[in-house]
């Protein structure tokens, strides 16, 4: 059997290994437009900012493909997958497959405005990016967008002594991740590193005559001599359109529990894919390595005849702010239509947040100490009701039975 | 050690935490539970008390959260172990793993996490009650 794997980041990485593993004699072909072994797109700040050499970003050598029996075909684009005559069409050849994995990632958004591509705009995907941005030199940056990448962007250059500004067209950072308290309480903490912080305004037009020089917002005009774009990533589905793929309602390759594309035969996982909540259940484009991974795992296994079904997409966001760290697990506020219970709380500098909905724990949120998060992302994914948890808390038989759980609910939960 | 699994008789813990000076003592040179692998998580009221460690997860969710390859699953211990030469700090094994057993090392900026003293766990040798044991895998398969 012939299997065909698009794509070399995280999903398209285990998916050849989790084959290799399982069926050593089925053939992988791994299929990449770059030519670099597998690195860690999520390194990249780290190595922006100064904190890592260049050479940590990569998690593989050339030869582990070898080594694991993974025929790489790098260095070109596939253009178009046949579905009927089970075929890869690249920039260069023809392929004949059996089954085929499509892990094409995700793309950096750079929104249709006039200006956006001037030279000195950069986003931060591949390390392409990375290394066009090391060469350039610049003074003042603008960073257009708050999520994670944002952030870590912002802090980054700022780390290297640049000015920095972000601007947030939300009224709050990390609008997808954080409630507008503990949103705020980053604000605060960003600014305090020298980081300007503008929310609740739009970039809408960009000049400059030989590089970007002046950027206008429906409020305010700024002046910078870089800018850079992390105001989200989308799917890379081009390729499944051009193929005749379905495309879900989120703009990712529609996949079933197995992570099956309506085309027989043809799989997809990562960023290009569209999941769905562990909580909701509604589709949803993940965007995480944690998540990349898992759904590269269950592709892979079914693709062979391990039936196995994906659990759905869970949000786990680690970041720092001056040695800071925070965290987001789960869903935030706005995401369930119902009425949404808050317990939170306040240690020194820290704070936390926990979220309920339908008597059920959903999300947390914390800055400072994270040590239990981890288990309470667990009795997340767990769907632990706030029932169970009292009731372990009364119960010494299930306090030992659960140790962590009744830690958790001790420190957080006592009194709900 | 391959084959054999640490095991907890909860019942027997008296949360003296000799288990967690240990740890600290031989992994960081220094007694304190802040550096310590194992924990224990002590309900004075009921006068229970229980060491939680790593629970060496099939496929580990702090495997799959790694961003830095620095997490690899070790065959003959049977957990997932830290190369700390390649962990970053990124903290998201930390908040991946439900047990919370995966620490993180303010100084060093590094994840930290049970490895079994490569084989020799020392809360294991310390525990006086007999509370933490290192038996072979097919003894508490019978005891089931
Ligand atoms: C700066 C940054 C920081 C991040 N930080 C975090 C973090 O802290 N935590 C977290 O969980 N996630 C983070 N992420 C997200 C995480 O990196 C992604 O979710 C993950 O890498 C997705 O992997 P993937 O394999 O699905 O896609 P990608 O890494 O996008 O890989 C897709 C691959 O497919 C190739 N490809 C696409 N189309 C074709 C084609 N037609 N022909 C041939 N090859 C093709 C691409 O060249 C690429 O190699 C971050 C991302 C970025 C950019």
């Amino acid at each position: 059997m012939i299997i065909a794997v698009i794509g070399n980041g995280a999903a398209g990485y285990v998916a050849a290994e989790t084959i290799k593993r399982h069926k050593p004699e089925a053939e992988v072909m791994m299929f990449a437009r770059e030519s670099y072994p597998l690195y860690s797109p999520c390194a990249l700040p780290d190595c922006l900012g100064g904190d890592l050499e260049r050479a940590r970003l990569f998690l593989k050598k050339a030869e582990d493909y070898r080594s694991n029996g993974i025929e790489t075909i790098f260095g070109q684009t596939v253009e178009k997958i046949d579905v009927k005559e089970r075929l890869v069409i690249t920039d260069q050849a023809v392929y004949h497959y059996d089954r085929v994995i499509m892990a094409t990632g995700s793309k950096a958004v750079i929104p249709p405005i006039p200006g956006a591509r001037l030279p000195g705009t950069f986003t931060l995907k591949s390390l392409d990016d990375l290394d066009s941005m090391l060469n350039y030199k610049p003074q003042r940056v603008i960073v257009v967008g708050s999520g994670n990448i944002g952030m870590e962007a912002a802090g980054a250059m700022r780390d290297r002594g640049f000015r920095v500004t972000m601007i947030e067209a939300q009224d709050h950072v990390m609008p997808r991740l954080f409630d507008k308290k503990p949103a705020h309480m980053l604000q605060n903490m960003l600014e305090q590193t020298g980081i300007r912080v503008i929310t609740g305004e739009q970039v809408q037009t960009m000049d400059g005559r030989t590089r970007v020089e002046v950027v206008e917002t429906d409020r305010s005009i700024l002046e910078c001599d870089m800018l850079i774009w992390a105001v989200g990533l989308s799917p890379e589905c081009s390729l499944a359109r051009e193929s005749g793929i379905e495309v879900g309602p989120t703009r990712g390759i529609k996949v079933d529990r197995h992570m099956q594309t309506n085309a027989a035969g043809v799989y997809a996982c990562g960023d290009c894919a569209e999941a769905f909540d562990i909580i909701t259940g509604h589709p949803v484009n993940s965007m995480l390595w944690p998540s990349a991974r898992r759904q590269a795992q269950v592709a892979a296994l079914n693709c062979i005849g391990i039936e196995t079904e994906y659990e759905g997409a869970f949000n786990i966001v680690v970041g720092e702010v001056k040695d800071r760290p925070f965290a987001a697990l789960g869903n935030k506020e706005d995401i369930h239509a119902g009425p949404i219970r808050i317990i939170e709380g306040e240690h020194g500098d820290d704070y936390w947040r926990i979220l309920v909905a339908d008597q059920t724990l959903i999300g947390m949120q914390s800055i400072g100490d994270l040590k239990l998060c981890g288990t309470v992302g667990g009795l997340i994914r767990n769907r632990t009701s706030l029932q169970e948890l009292r009731e372990t808390l009364k119960d010494p038989g299930l306090k030992m039975t659960s140790p962590w759980a009744a830690e958790a609910a001790q420190r957080y939960l006592a009194g709900f | 050690m391959e084959g054999q699994v640490i095991t907890f008789n909860r019942e027997k813990c008296v949360g003296c935490g000799t288990c967690e000076m240990i740890c600290s003592l031989v992994n960081e040179g220094i007694c304190s539970t802040r550096l310590s692998r194992i924990r224990v998580v002590r309900f004075p009221r009921e006068a229970r008390n229980a060491p939680i460690t790593c629970a060496a997860c099939e496929n580990a969710s702090c495997l799959l959260a790694c961003v830095a390859g620095a997490l690899y699953f070790d065959e003959s211990l049977g957990m997932p172990r830290v190369n700390s030469e390649q962990c970053i700090g990124c903290r998201q094994c930390n908040v991946s793993c439900p047990f919370g057993h995966m620490n993180f090392h303010q100084e060093k900026d590094i994840a930290f996490k049970c490895e079994l003293c490569d084989g020799d766990p020392q809360c294991a040798q310390f525990c006086w009650t007999g509370a933490i044991e290192y038996p072979e895998k097919e003894q508490v398969l019978l005891k089931d």
